[in-house]
């Protein structure tokens, strides 16, 4: 089970212009069920609209995209994707549990199994006493987790993660970083970005870095290398992009 | 589809402004009946029954017209724009894979607004009319609700599908233009702006076509409690009622059309 991306290539035409704006350039790439993949890159660099690409909401102008060499529609129609975008804002007026609940229902799943699961997941990211609050009561960091609840809460095949962490406090990050690790032992094929290196580098199996809409490099990142301090990956960042600059000038 | 309905409804109701007018509206609404119709009642119940009542649904229609038409291009209004901004558009069309269930709930979500607060309305009628002892012709009631119903529905309809494309203020600026369309031919004026445009009665009606509203005058003492509706009827048409039907089912098929072509950035 995978997620397939070839030569993607997204042109944004201008219509008082002959010539189009390429936001994203002959990106491919594939990641394996149970494999965190990360894209990382400067912001501007193509990572939102490759994702944007990826789950239709904007139309690709070449390319193909395939989940176990499928149509991604097809587990699209099963329900079975989950996002979190990088910025959700959730109706003041309903309380959590009820926002949830709803999206759990519109997702096709039981009812009793949707409240089961909104309270394991709250229990774990400790909200569980927010859930019946309204969600203008909540702080920005609750909302932040009721938003990755929402796109685990039908137990994806496909999870596409925008800046997860974005916002949260050092526990409850280690707490989601654990869980979308653990999601991925099961079986869940994961994309994500994100601008803390530190975080993606604790979790992730293979990164790529986009630059001016092109994926310029992948790395894997290996049990090895991070314990034995080999690999650093804000360095193979820097050194990635600047090109001829040295890492000693780029960490000054 | 019946989350996206229920999605909207919410999101409406999240929106302080739009219940804030709501509220206004009732309370400017009653205040006026009750005022106005307090004054004739010196006397005799039956001692200017014909003014109170014709005043009674004077204020009905005048209210309901002016806030009916202003609130459907407000509620309208930056639909998309607004889902886009917060992001829920992205939650609802990963579980919506076929958008036309999330476009379509939506418009559902908002004509089921719009019948709300026009039930509420009637029932509000009904009890000023009973309070002041006043009888009214059931069936022009009817009518006149029928007619606002309706009259939001091509404006909403109208300012819906134009923010597919235009975000925020954009879109409530053509469901403003169609209500200066609709003033310019039913009235021969400019709004606020007190400049008659002589226009034949041919290019009335088919501007009528492009906006198709019903026109409700209020009733007038010599009528005896009915609406009187001086109407233009669009070019080539015998019945506006159909018409407007027709014209609402062909812009949502419209808007399904761009909507699915449409690139959610």
């Amino acid at each position: 089970m995978s997620l397939r991306v070839i030569s993607l290539q997204k042109i944004y035409i201008d219509p008082f212009k002959r010539n189009g704006t390429e936001s994203v350039r002959n990106v491919s790439f594939d990641i394996s069920k149970g494999e965190i993949y990360a894209l990382i890159g400067q912001n501007g660099a193509g990572k939102t609209t490759a994702i944007k690409c990826i789950l239709k909401f904007i139309k690709l102008t070449n390319g193909q995209i395939t989940f176990n060499d499928k149509d991604l529609n097809i587990v699209m129609e099963k329900n079975k994707v989950g996002y979190l975008p990088e910025l959700l804002q959730i109706p003041s007026i309903i309380t959590a549990r009820q926002y949830l609940k709803d999206l759990g229902i519109l997702r096709g799943l039981e009812s009793k199994y949707v409240d089961c699961k909104i309270n394991e997941l709250a229990i774990l990211l400790d909200i569980h006493k927010a859930l019946d609050m309204n969600i203008n009561k909540l702080s920005k960091g609750m909302k932040r987790k009721i938003a990755f609840i929402q796109a685990v809460i039908n137990d994806p095949e496909l999870l596409v993660l925008d800046e997860p962490t974005d916002g949260l406090d050092p526990i409850s990050r280690r707490k989601i970083l654990k869980y979308i690790r653990e999601m991925a032992d099961n079986g869940t094929t994961i994309l994500i970005t994100s601008h803390l290196l530190a975080d993606l580098e604790k979790i992730s199996d293979r990164v790529g870095l986009m630059d001016e809409g092109q994926l310029l490099s992948e790395i894997s990142i290996s049990n090895e290398n991070v314990d034995s301090n080999k690999l650093d990956l804000e360095e193979w960042y820097f050194q990635t992009l600047m090109g001829k600059e040295k890492p000693n000038e780029a960490s000054r | 589809m019946k989350q996206a309905v229920k999605y909207r409804i919410v999101a409406l109701m999240d929106d302080k402004f739009f219940m804030f007018i709501t509220l206004l509206l009732f309370i400017v609404l009653n205040y006026n009946m009750f005022i106005d119709s307090g004054v004739l009642s010196l006397g005799d119940a039956s001692f200017n029954s014909d003014i109170k009542s014709t005043l009674l649904i004077n204020n009905f229609i005048i209210v309901c017209s002016i806030y009916a038409l202003l609130t459907s291009v407000y509620i309208g209004m930056g639909v998309f724009g607004k889902d886009i901004e917060s992001g829920q558009i992205y939650i609802m069309l990963t579980s919506f894979p076929k958008r036309y269930k999330y476009y379509w709930g939506n418009w559902i979500g908002l004509v089921i607004a719009i019948f709300l607060v026009l039930l509420l309305l009637i029932l509000n009628f009904i009890m000023a009319a009973l309070v002041l002892g006043v009888r009214n012709n059931i069936n022009s009631v009817f009518l006149v609700f029928r007619n606002v119903f309706i009259n939001m529905l091509v404006l909403m309809t109208l300012t819906f599908v134009s923010s597919i494309h235009l975000k925020g203020y954009k879109s409530a600026f053509v469901g403003i233009l169609g209500l200066a369309v609709f003033n310019l031919y039913a009235f021969l004026k400019i709004p606020f702006a007190e400049v008659v445009i002589p226009i034949s009665t041919k290019l009335r009606r088919v501007l009528a076509a492009f906006v198709p509203v019903v026109n409700i005058s209020v009733p007038s003492i010599h009528n005896k409690l009915s609406a009187v509706y001086n109407d233009v009827i669009p070019l080539g048409i015998t019945n506006k009622f159909i018409y407007q039907l027709l014209y609402i089912t062909l812009l949502l098929i419209l808007g399904q059309y761009m909507f699915k072509k449409k690139e959610i950035m």
